[in-house]
């Protein structure tokens, strides 16, 4: 390393990596540690318990349900988005009218602070005056008691989800579609290729890395939800849709069983981790120009 | 992509009818909840909750006016604009520093810690809220600005860094050097030179702070009180006890909403750049 290069990371890197150290890592470093101590908030004294918190944790049958409430969701919600996104994500690479205005109104529900959407939802998926309920009345249907019906309330938030962050998935396709070159796409019609072979030869592969970027981001994102069941169901009913984030919320902050929700957040953060990794790899190898 | 569509038969005709009716429904679905928040807020409580919806009203400012002049609202908005300014100011400058850094140079290190950085963003956030809830009350910051801008700019950082990184490696490396060899220091030809050229990277990176640090709830909602408490917390605090309550949430999620409905509307270019961290050239 050169003395310019030592110089200019003093001046440049140095202050970000310091603030990232002190409020992110340190606190992290924190966390971990406190994961070995039994401190319950209200008695301010912490014992050394080693892996009791683990060992709870995992035996806890509530965090088995609050994985799978979790699981659930996210593959839920990821696959419809992706699903959903793609297909507006064509419309849209059409000719059509007023594209500067559908664009923004299709970008508007992500830009919208989270618990708001959740407020918003809440009252489309209301069973008795919402509307989602209304319109499907107006088509013969009964509509289910959404939030309030069990078996319906980790739906609402699929769908609130898919409401609020399929047009990120729409404007990273919708960007990727825009710069598909021009001279595959022209050889393939030169080649008599229809339509559809176009698409799935030509077009499917140029997307694959953004494919797997969003599906990255939003599952990362999905798994970590929080405000809006805090807004839309509070976790219930019961606890049908308590994720994880929203037990690990109620384990520190209204059981106020600080090591024991530490131990959670270890085995989240575990969780996330592998599949992170793996992640990171997939992209790591792109980064390399290997696909 | 090339359009293939030449002459305008029947079919063609047909599918294009059914694309601008999907698109109609998409846009639809994409503005209706806002337009019910929008419409709420504005009838009278008794005829807002009804089945079928009453289409036609006479609006009323009531609900309005009573939460911003009958709550503290204001002073929810205000601590909302502290929040969101202190962490785009510290933000930009520290993240556009580290990613010129780590555009012009090139080393293992790097490449590794640019992957931290992208896992950092992973992170669940409720790991890192107990430690900040716990330390925060030791350091005596809980229910401060402060606390809250400077976990924003921390987690804000990693995007902040991929983001800008993107922007400068655009940029030729013979600019800077250029600059050094006519007497700017390091920092200056970071400053005066390079930053210019990347003006609107700068840009699209405070607009997703700015959007970040507005839209932040958990963090806010158990390390802020009366004092610091952001307006994302105070709307959902509403409860349901009482109808006219929605009516107000109604206002309240209005008064949110706007001034981010008009920014998108304006710098809706610039979002596309940001959401895909640079991934794709918008």
């Amino acid at each position: 390393m050169s003395r310019q290069q030592r110089r200019d990371r003093l001046i440049f890197l140095v202050p970000s990596m310091t603030v990232l150290v002190a409020i992110l890592f340190y606190p992290l470093a924190y966390s971990i540690w406190l994961s070995f101590y039994n401190y319950y908030l209200p008695v301010p004294r912490k014992s050394f318990v080693g892996l009791d918190n683990f060992r709870y944790v995992l035996e806890d049958s509530a965090f088995w349900e609050a994985l799978s409430v979790t699981a659930r969701f996210t593959g839920a919600a990821v696959a419809l988005e992706l699903v959903a996104g793609a297909a507006v994500a064509l419309l849209l690479d059409s000719r059509i009218p007023c594209r500067r205005f559908v664009n923004t109104v299709v970008l508007l529900p992500m830009t919208i602070t989270p618990a708001v959407a959740g407020l918003l939802m809440r009252w489309m998926f209301e069973s008795n005056w919402g509307l989602v309920n209304y319109f499907l009345s107006l088509v013969g249907i009964r509509g289910p008691g959404w939030t309030g019906d069990p078996a319906w309330a980790l739906w609402s938030l699929v769908l609130a989800d898919a409401w609020q962050n399929t047009p990120f998935v729409i404007v990273v396709l919708y960007a990727g579609l825009q710069s598909v070159p021009t001279e595959p796409l022209e050889a393939a019609m030169v080649d008599g290729a229809t339509r559809t072979q176009t698409l799935t030869h030509v077009v499917f592969p140029f997307l694959r890395p953004l494919v797997l970027f969003v599906l990255i981001i939003r599952s990362m994102d999905a798994f970590r939800i929080f405000d809006q069941v805090f807004v839309m169901t509070g976790g219930g009913p019961g606890t049908t849709t308590q994720t994880i984030t929203f037990y690990n919320y109620v384990m520190a902050f209204r059981l106020l069983r600080m090591g024991r929700a530490s131990a959670l957040g270890v085995i989240t953060l575990l969780i996330l981790s592998v599949v992170i990794g793996f992640w990171i790899y997939l992209l790591y190898r792109r980064e390399k120009g290997e696909w | 992509m090339v359009n293939s569509r030449r002459g305008v038969g029947p079919r063609e005709a047909l599918v294009r009818a059914l694309v601008y009716l999907a698109l109609a429904v998409v846009v639809a679905v994409s503005l209706f909840p806002i337009y019910f928040a929008l419409t709420t807020s504005l009838k009278p409580t008794r005829e807002a909750f009804t089945i079928p919806p009453t289409w036609i009203f006479t609006p009323t400012l009531e609900h309005h006016r009573f939460i911003w002049l009958e709550t503290p609202f204001p002073r929810y908005l205000v601590n909302t604009l502290i929040i969101t300014t202190g962490a785009v100011l510290l933000s930009i400058p520290l993240g556009c520093m580290a990613a010129y850094y780590l555009a012009r140079y090139r080393s293992r290190p790097i490449q590794v810690l640019l992957f931290t950085l992208l896992a950092v963003r992973a992170f669940p956030r409720i790991l890192l809220l107990l430690p900040f809830f716990l330390l925060a009350r030791a350091a005596e910051l809980y229910d401060t600005h402060v606390l809250i801008i400077l976990i924003i700019v921390a987690s804000n950082q990693p995007f902040a860094i991929w983001l800008m990184r993107g922007f400068f490696l655009d940029v030729p490396r013979e600019l800077s050097e250029a600059a050094m060899i006519d007497g700017c220091s390091s920092f200056g030809a970071f400053a005066r030179v390079v930053l210019p050229v990347v003006r609107p990277g700068v840009f699209t990176a405070a607009l997703f702070t700015f959007l970040f640090a507005y839209n932040e709830f958990l963090y806010c909602l158990i390390l802020t009180g009366n004092r610091a408490k952001p307006l994302s917390v105070a709307i959902a605090q509403y409860g349901a006890e009482k109808i006219e309550y929605w009516s107000w949430s109604a206002a309240g999620a209005v008064g949110i909403l706007a001034p981010i409905v008009i920014f998108i509307a304006v710098m809706q270019r610039h979002l596309i750049k940001g959401l895909t961290f640079g991934t794709v050239k918008g």
